[in-house]
């Protein structure tokens, strides 16, 4: 077996000594960030300044939520970004390098595209956190490290998602799967789901699980709910995970069949 | 048991036909192709072999059936006894593959941190990966590259180390698809020799696919033709060349006619390619020609009769010209 918390070190480190290559360029994102994140606090305290409260969420709840959100893009872009990838290495033989390895396909696709040049949106994160912290929203340790452990998981069934649609390749040929759905997710990212129709809640929680990435997250580290529902939460996604897992590995497995290997 | 066994390997591809129609454009018809038409041979370990045809003949369909890339529809592959897309992990653990047109390198970093990974992928001891490293040197002379990013390397420097990259894990089988593409002469030469160091001292099975029929004169004792998906030939290269190459040509240059009938004889005899004036102010004239081989005797005196010989070149045509003679005669 494949020894892959080795090989995500060697990725890493790869991954670092190419933001050292570009370190320039990681510095003016980061300075372009900034500047998007203070229009966007901007926006939300004009917002605020005439409601007290959105839909039952505070402006400190809000950023908390623009936080989750900012992780999660972070924590896709650094590692699961390569699951974004199926679909194009279907078309342009990108699997022959690993089919021709002792690597397993899909881990190693999302292995070999790890981007620690994403971080700076992980700095973002912190200070919608730092200034939901300041507006006097309670965000205590233990709910925040749970609420991250809910984005993570949200994030691996998102990937799988992507994979499995990206997959689909195989059979119907290029399908850009990701840029697809995210440019529907964004339309929904900024808000918590609860302002939608139930129908929609329940398909952006169960089919697409933007509920986990951002509103239950939120809620969790400030506190609204309780732990336990927490937790509640945390084993759907985890059936969630184990469905499209399955799902996955089923679509994949008869997919690469297919694989013709272009490019060589 | 033989590092590669392929028995009546079969593969289909199905190309989409653009019609003319709006509904035959929507809903293209599909034409087969069979890129891989019942195909068997066995390779040795230690064997050298050359695997040649023309473009689309199905080359790179069996090496990429052979490392495990693609699944074929029927037939039975076993390299070194393992099902090569069913048991991958065992497999490639002792596979290589070099493919020409694509590189195994991070395009920003230097060499070393690429083969550092592929160390991990291979799960090398530090001691064995640095021995390796050290070999490579010797033959290729990577010491110069190891700290240079992949970006600011030649073609040729590339393909170095691309190919230390495909070999860290001493394969027991390896297979080249255009290893040499691109290559300056000095820099196929010493990727040939290395190739051959391989083989020699690793007792390496190499399976080489390429359209550089030099590389094929210089390392193979055996090809394979493949031409259509069929297997046209599978020998020595020797009983190949004596098959398809019954004449020789004879290119010369003389300073005096001594003979005109002697001239006008061989003339009628030989099959003539070019005729005219000699170059240097003391060579009058030059000829090339071909003659079959069983002649060239007979011929040789009729020139020295016809001749004041300045100079004479008998030579034998190259693979290629080999390759482009079985391409002719497969097309009647």
């Amino acid at each position: 077996m494949t020894d892959y918390i080795r090989l995500f070190k060697r990725y890493m480190v790869l991954s670092a000594m190419n933001l050292i290559e570009y370190r320039v360029s990681f510095y003016l994102r980061i300075v372009g960030f900034i500047f998007s994140v203070f229009f966007n606090i901007l926006f939300w305290d004009v917002i605020f300044s005439g409601i007290s409260s959105f839909n039952g969420w505070s402006f400190g709840d809000v950023m908390v939520l623009q936080g989750m959100v900012a992780f999660y893009i972070s924590l896709f872009w650094i590692f699961l970004r390569g699951s974004a990838d199926i679909s194009e290495r279907v078309i342009d033989g990108g699997f022959n390098q690993f089919l021709a390895r002792p690597m397993n396909v899909l881990v190693s696709t999302v292995l070999s595209e790890i981007n620690l040049g994403a971080l700076d949106f992980g700095l973002t994160g912190i200070i919608y956190f730092i200034v939901a912290a300041n507006t006097g929203t309670q965000i205590a340790l233990l709910p925040l490290l749970v609420s991250f452990i809910m984005v993570s998981l949200a994030a691996i069934i998102f990937a799988m998602i992507i994979m499995t649609l990206g997959s689909l390749a195989f059979w119907i040929g290029r399908f850009d799967v990701s840029e697809f759905i995210h440019s529907i997710m964004n339309s929904f990212f900024d808000y918590p789901i609860y302002i939608y129709p139930a129908t929609l809640q329940f398909f952006l929680t169960l089919v697409i699980p933007l509920g986990f990435i951002q509103t239950f997250p939120t809620q969790v580290a400030t506190s609204n709910v309780a732990l336990s529902q927490a937790f509640y939460w945390i084993l759907i996604e985890l059936a969630l995970l184990a469905f499209w897992y399955f799902i996955l590995n089923f679509v994949f497995s008869k997919g690469i069949k297919r694989y013709a290997g272009h490019g060589v | 048991m033989d590092a590669v066994e392929v028995k009546n390997l079969k593969k289909t591809f199905y190309k989409r036909e653009p019609g003319k129609t709006i509904l035959e454009k929507v809903l293209p018809k599909k034409k087969e192709v069979k890129a891989i038409d019942n195909v068997s041979f066995n390779i040795k370990r230690g064997e050298f072999v050359g695997y040649i045809g023309q473009n689309g003949a199905g080359k790179s369909t069996t090496i990429k059936i052979l490392t495990g890339i693609m699944h074929p529809d029927s037939g039975s592959v076993k390299c070194l006894g393992l099902v090569p897309w069913k048991q991958r992990y065992e497999y490639t653990r002792q596979m290589g593959a070099v493919f020409g047109r694509q590189t195994l390198l991070s395009w920003n970093l230097p060499v070393r941190e690429s083969l550092l990974l592929y160390r991990d992928v291979f799960e090398l001891p530090n001691e064995e990966f640095e021995e390796r490293i050290s070999m490579f040197n010797e033959v290729l002379g990577i010491s110069d590259i190891m700290d240079t990013p992949v970006r600011k390397l030649s073609f040729g420097e590339e393909m170095k180390a691309n190919i230390v990259a495909s070999l860290l894990h001493k394969p027991k089988v390896l297979f080249l698809d255009e290893p040499t593409v691109g290559l300056d002469v000095l820099a196929k030469e010493r990727m040939r020799e290395f190739f051959r160091k391989i083989n020699k001292e690793e007792k390496t099975a190499i399976m080489l696919t390429t359209h550089d029929v030099g590389d094929i004169e210089a390392l193979c004792e055996r090809v394979i033709f493949i031409d259509a998906g069929k297997k046209v030939y599978d020998g020595s290269l020797e009983k190949l060349k004596k098959k398809y190459i019954t004449d020789k040509e004879v290119s010369l240059s003389y300073n005096k006619i001594k003979d005109a009938k002697a001239k006008d004889v061989l003339l009628k005899k030989v099959k003539l390619i070019d005729e005219n004036p000699g170059i240097y102010k003391d060579r009058i004239g030059h000829l090339k020609f071909t003659v079959p081989s069983e002649e060239l005797g007979k011929t040789i005196d009729l020139v020295t009769n016809a001749f004041t010989i300045a100079d004479l070149d008998i030579t034998q045509p190259d693979l290629g010209e080999v390759i482009q003679e079985i391409y002719k005669e497969r097309s009647k």
